[in-house]
């Protein structure tokens, strides 16, 4: 019904209507056009308003991290027989391979965190430590692309997308869903699409250094010239749009050009950090002038958060060189340094901002790491989707609590298990939106982020 | 949309009023209709979370049948027939009493509809003991004759175009269709648009480019009655055309050059599929026949004619391009046929088949059984496989040439191969000797010093790279002759061993359930296969597919038709004929243009000459009418959608505009050689190619989007894309603004009008000419003027030298005008 009065919009129009979620402003006043990224009421009361969600590429040893195991350290060397490595099914006779780093308890609640991330051991009374996730895949790209889209096998919208898609966005300077990314992950761009979402809802990727968004630099000499340039296409328009008035298309599309050019001005102050304190750097480890590391991010991340940008994902490393230690657990070292102070220095700012109350910190990672290994005295651990640790911070989440369990030894869950469509589930409670409620159709089904699956796991929430 | 509705419900309650009582007879299939179209999606989608089959049924209300309205729950019957003042249920919805449902308030047409359906008696299929959204896995699998009702599974009827009241008005029999509606509607359509208008219209349909400003002032010029049928006809005979209308299929078969699986391996073969598509359109070859080739192209092959051998194997490109799955992809095969199912039933058939994988389909007739009686078709199939991380090397092409002529070849080229590693490993022994001495001569000149004379060791050396040079020779003519293979092959499907596949319990492989022969669907026949049959079923499946008594594969090709010329469907689901998918806005004139299509020998040069030259198709797009606020949506179509340029439009249009087109056909993409190829998921194959060809020509990835289609609304590579979605947003803009692109493109535009043209009036004039097909206003041209000095000058005071200032003048007006609405959509 809204397609012949808003023109290009129409079957975005009526896939909302058909959708299950309500859609206020387009039902109120149709004529007004239908912005797929205005600002849209949640289901509930939201906790959250936006979430940062830190991405480790390659699989974290979650017994290395976030769920510590003395009887690990105890049996060492011990073998026993797995059913399930890596995936495969069967009887593996395998060594018991203790942690190599140790673990402490933090802060008033004592949660234990390991040695590789001190700093956000520091945070600990601010987190929720998830010690019982699992994943259904073992592989790098299908693991990466399941936690990310809740699908598995076949590329879906991002949960960013659906966040985007769902409660649309704060400020129309600037898009909905930003990935701050030096690499893509595995599976590439498939981690942050739109799929069958309208394409407004994909992320606009942000490269650290010194170009960080496609085309965000005026082309032009001078911000005059560009200025008439715009002035003289607004006109052109005007008067083509004169003669079609009804078509609101039209309009969006002129508007469209203000908004890119009130985003390329807004842009480079997003990116100048030269008015933060040395305090503030100096708590993301960043040095005055730098523009690229984790840290970096970590603290666009926040200036987004601070301009209403709705989902931000931050990104450590790509498909290679990541926290996939096969050879050596060594590696880990350097990637935990890599991002352990900004990610502390980001929990920290956004608390003493008043931010983290409305902000959900995400941090997880594909999957975790074998508690053992098949050749005795190995230096590395393979794939471990079975069980690992993510965690949530802010945005309403119950701070200084360890949710669910795994064994002895960190192989399977022993209670409280969270997959990855609850913890989904979980994200979207706090935005405020219902996970079986959120739903585009598309070819005849109503797909939606958790698949036919989730719950939302009410014990994590404060 | 609700409007539009009246007519019908009129003829629905005549129908159903001598029958309204507590017991209705089996209702009219008008009312039938109506239920299946509006009412039960409404239920399914707001009432059955609580009143559906459900374990815990809220407040004793089941509302899945007639009865359970009748019955109703704890607060007594939901509903009187005939009666909505007395129905609980419309209390309800309208928030009067009890609020149902109880999160939000229904939309008003939706109060509406379900107060229309209580007035007219609660129509409901009576023959169903149970609703189809009910059906579960367990139980047994009974196609209802509500489902066999169902309009998409009726044949096609023979349509007698309309009586109409103004019957000067319609130019062919489409236009009687829908004139009749808009007369039973009391609207009146729009007046014909402007023949600069139309020619521009009709262009960028049928080729996807703009008219030259010569073939505009020529149809304007062109009085004779015939002269938009000599336009259509040229633009048909276009090879543009076949790149353009062939895009539109890749979007459904979702074309990649890439297999999508971790590493996301290149095809190099894919790009020949993609050109059969493109030749086929501009061969108009029938579209049964385009069918039967892309899923049984290779056995087709065997009974000639030789000269179409190559072609018919390539066909089968529509099946090779499905999705790969995983690191070691053949262990993911089953995902890879789930993906062949779910792009046929969607592509050719309109169903969505890829429901049934996991459990009988929750709305069509479709079941568990049927989806694995097609499986085992595909199971029967063996795929090109393109190689992946964990097996690099691409095997299993198909021979673009018959196997008694590929014997000789295959086996020359083995001979070719064994001969270079003959060769090789002669070389080998001959430089282990030299490598020895070498190695022999180092540990005396170590040791003692005079033993070993320094010449001899240069000469042994010498001796040696000469030797390694041979190898590296022949090594280098080894991986060309595997690159090269010994004919040119396709990226296609053949026969293998024929078996019937069995069903896969929620559609894990591990989890075997009963045998199912192979055969067709149940509702389409169910046809199994003739009991001397040896191969995979693909010839038959073909058959089945295209046969007259098939009535989805005609209905679905033209409504696709009919959506691509106006932007909407007949069908507003194109790839959904199913009950959840929409029903047809004009069911006859659907039924009117299948028929006409098989008639007509299933050509679609012929279905677009008649759409295009009806009447309908050469409205204006203006919204100065009073059917603007009575069919806002133009459901009725009394005027032309205008619409977005699509992204390869949009493209293809700035280059030819420029002048920097580049005309010919695409052929292989520079991809890697294969014999370099270790492509993992760490470190995934990634690639763009720039080309000024047709942007159908650009290489596309499954993994990595390709920057420009990401942002334009591209069609998605991984799924069938029925519909672009086409969205209005700033990263738009930006490129526009900003994109190395756009600014080359407007700067060899901005040559080409200082190149061509005398002075600035008459550059102002040719750009406009271009651009949008007709001249500048006076003012236009004024402000033209005054933007290009303003901005020469402009320039010129930052420091940029003078022929150059106005280079970059010029350059930013052709940037303005390419980057302005007139020019991205089609009125």
């Amino acid at each position: 019904m809204l397609r012949g009065a808003v023109g290009g919009f129409g079957a975005l129009a009526l896939h909302g209507m058909l959708a299950d979620l309500e859609v206020p402003a387009a039902r109120a006043a149709p004529a007004a056009g239908f912005d797929p990224l205005a600002p849209k009421a949640a289901h509930f009361p939201a906790r959250a308003k936006c979430v940062i969600f830190l991405y480790m590429t390659g699989g974290v040893s979650h017994v290395e991290s976030f769920d510590p195991k003395p009887k690990l350290f105890a049996d060492h060397g011990k073998t026993i027989t797995v059913d399930n490595w890596q995936g495969k099914l069967g009887e593996f006779k395998r060594y018991l391979k203790q942690p190599q780093w140790k673990f402490k308890p933090y802060g008033q609640s004592g949660i234990e965190v390991s040695e590789l991330f001190p700093h956000v051991g520091q945070c600990v009374d601010d987190i929720c430590v998830v010690r019982s996730m699992e994943s259904d895949h073992t592989n790098h790209y299908e693991a990466t692309l399941g936690m990310h889209t809740g699908s598995f096998t076949f590329a879906r919208p991002s949960i960013g997308s659906w966040v985007s898609y769902g409660l649309g966005t704060e400020n129309q300077n600037l898009p909905s869903f930003v990935a701050i990314a030096p690499h893509a992950p595995y599976a590439g761009a498939q981690t942050w699409g739109a799929d069958f979402l309208p394409g407004c809802h994909q992320a606009t990727q942000v490269f650290p250094g010194d170009v960080p968004i496609a085309n965000i630099q005026r082309r032009v000499p001078t911000l005059e010239l560009q200025q008439m340039e715009l002035d003289m296409r607004s006109k052109l328009n005007r008067q083509h749009h004169e003669r079609r008035a009804a078509d609101l298309a039209l309009e969006a599309r002129i508007k469209s050009f203000e908004t890119a050019f009130g985003m390329q001005r807004e842009a480079p102050a997003i990116f100048d950090l030269s008015q933060e304190t040395d305090e503030t750097l100096g708590l993301y480890g960043l040095a005055r002038g730098q523009t690229t590391g984790f840290g970096w991010q970590c603290l666009v991340a926040r200036r987004l958060a601070e301009r209403g940008v709705r989902f931000i994902e931050l990104i450590d490393t790509g498909s290679s060189g990541n926290w996939d230690s096969h050879g050596n657990m060594n590696d880990h070292i350097g990637l935990a340094k890599n991002v352990d102070r900004s990610i502390s220095g980001l929990i920290r700012d956004l608390k003493r901002r008043g931010m983290l109350d409305e902000t959900l910190v995400v941090w997880t990672t594909e999957f975790g790491r074998t508690p053992y290994h098949a050749e005795p005295n190995a230096l590395g651990r393979e794939h471990h989707h079975q069980a690992f640790s993510s965690w949530l911070a802010g945005g309403g989440v119950k701070g200084g609590f360890a949710q669910g369990s795994t064994d002895d030894y960190g192989i399977g869950i022993a209670e409280n298990k969270v997959h990855v469509h609850d913890f989904h589930a979980t994200i979207l409670h706090l935005l405020g939106i219902d996970h079986q409620r959120l739903t585009y159709r598309s070819s005849g089904r109503d797909y939606r982020l958790t698949d036919v699956s989730g719950e939302v796991v009410r014990d994590m929430i404060a | 949309m609700l409007r539009n509705l009246r007519p019908i419900l009129l003829t629905v309650a005549l129908a159903t009023c001598g029958a309204s009582g507590t017991r209705a007879a089996e209702p009219a299939p008008e009312a039938v209709e109506f239920f299946e179209r509006e009412i039960r999606p409404l239920l399914i989608a707001r009432c059955y979370e609580c009143h559906g089959d459900v374990a815990k049924v809220k407040g004793g209300l089941t509302l899945t049948s007639r009865a359970g309205f009748l019955t109703g729950g704890e607060t007594g019957p939901a509903a009187v027939p005939g009666k909505p003042a007395e129905s609980l249920l419309v209390e309800a919805i309208r928030y009067q009493g009890i609020k149902m449902p109880p999160k939000a308030k229904l939309p008003d047409a939706d109060i509406e509809k379900l107060t229309r359906w209580v007035e007219l008696g609660l129509p409901w299929p009576q023959s169903e003991a149970k609703p189809a959204g009910a059906a579960t896995a367990e139980a047994e699998f009974k196609i209802t004759d509500a489902q066999r009702g169902f309009w998409s599974f009726q044949g096609v009827r023979p349509q007698a175009p309309p009586v109409v009241q103004d019957t000067a008005w319609p130019l062919t029999p489409i236009d009687r269709f829908i004139l009749a509606r808009l007369e039973s509607r009391g609207l009146h359509p729009n007046p014909p648009a402007e023949k600069r208008t139309l020619i521009r219209r009709a262009t960028f349909d049928l080729i996807g480019l703009p008219p030259t400003p010569e073939e505009t002032d020529a149809f304007v010029a062109d009085d004779r009655p015939e002269a938009f049928a000599r336009v259509v006809d040229r633009l048909l005979a276009s090879q543009h055309y076949g790149q353009r209308w062939g895009r539109h299929w890749l979007d459904v078969v979702r074309y990649a050059d890439t297999a999508g699986e971790t590493a996301d391996y290149p095809v190099p073969q894919a790009y020949q599929y993609r050109n059969y598509v493109i030749d086929a359109f501009n061969r108009d070859k029938p579209y049964d026949e385009f069918i039967r080739e892309q899923i049984a192209g290779d056995i087709l092959a065997q009974s000639g004619p030789r000269e179409t051998y190559a072609e018919r194997v390539t066909a089968t490109g529509y099946l090779a391009i499905s999705r790969r799955f995983g690191f070691d992809s053949e262990n993911y095969h089953h995902l890879t046929i789930a993906d062949t199912l779910d792009t046929l039933g969607r592509s050719i058939l309109g169903l969505s088949i890829g429901c049934a994988r996991c459990h009988d389909h929750k709305y069509d007739p479709i079941s568990t059984a049927d989806y694995y009686a097609l499986y085992g078709i595909f199971a029967s199939s063996r795929y090109a496989f393109p190689g992946s991380e964990e097996k690099k090397q691409p095997r299993d092409f198909v021979p673009l040439l018959p196997a008694a002529e590929a014997a000789p070849l295959a086996a020359a080229h083995q001979e070719q191969l064994a001969g270079c590693d003959a060769e090789l490993k002669r070389l080998d022994a001959e430089l282990a000797p030299v490598n020895k001495s070498i190695k022999t001569a180092e540990e005396q000149t170590a040791g003692q010093t005079q033993n070993t004379a320094p010449q001899t060791l240069a000469e042994l050396k010498t001796q040696r790279d000469a030797l390694a040079a041979t190898q590296g020779a022949w090594r280098g003519k080894r991986d060309q002759l595997i690159v090269a293979g010994p004919f040119e092959m396709a990226y296609g499907v053949v026969e293998a061993a024929a078996t019937n596949a069995k069903i896969q319990k929620r559609g894990e492989p591990t989890k075997l359930g009963a045998e199912v022969p192979r055969r067709f669907l149940e509702i389409l026949g169910g046809d199994g296969l003739p009991g001397d049959v040896t191969g995979s079923g693909r010839l038959q499946l073909a058959e089945w597919l295209t046969r007259r008594s098939n009535p989805l594969t005609a209905r679905v090709i033209v409504n696709r038709v009919w959506q691509y010329h106006f932007g909407r469907g007949l069908v507003p689901s194109p790839s959904d004929f199913g009950l959840r998918g929409r029903a047809p806005s004009h069911s006859e004139l659907l039924d009117y243009l299948a028929d006409t299509l098989v008639n007509q020998g299933w050509s679609l040069k012929r279905l677009h000459k008649q759409i295009l030259l009806s009447r309908v198709y050469q409205l204006s797009s203006g919204d100065d009418n009073p059917a603007a606020q009575t069919d806002p949506a133009n459901e009725s179509w009394w005027k032309f959608d205008r619409r977005r340029l699509e992204a390869e439009a949009i493209r293809d249009a700035v280059l030819v505009t420029s002048g920097q087109l580049d005309r010919s056909p695409g052929g292989p993409h520079p991809f890697p050689p294969r014999t370099s190829w270790g492509f993992t998921q760490h470190a995934p194959f990634k690639a763009v190619y720039e080309t000024n060809r047709r942007s159908v020509y650009l290489m596309t990835q499954r993994i990595q989007r390709h920057p420009f289609f990401a942002i334009f609304d591209g069609a998605d590579p991984n799924t069938s894309t029925a519909e672009r979605t086409l969205t209005t947003t700033p990263s738009q803009a930006l490129f526009l603004m900003n994109d190395p692109f756009i600014h080359q493109q407007s700067e060899a535009l901005a040559r080409r009008l200082l190149a061509t043209a005398e002075d600035d009036a008459q550059r102002i004039q040719l750009a406009f000419a271009l651009v949008f097909g007709h001249d500048a206003q006076p003012a236009q041209m004024a402000e033209a003027r005054d933007f290009i000095e303003r901005y020469r000058r402009q320039s010129a005071a930052t420091g940029v030298a003078g022929e150059e200032a106005a280079v970059a003048a010029w350059s930013a007006y052709a940037r303005v005008l390419l980057t302005s609405n007139e020019f991205l959509y089609i009125d």
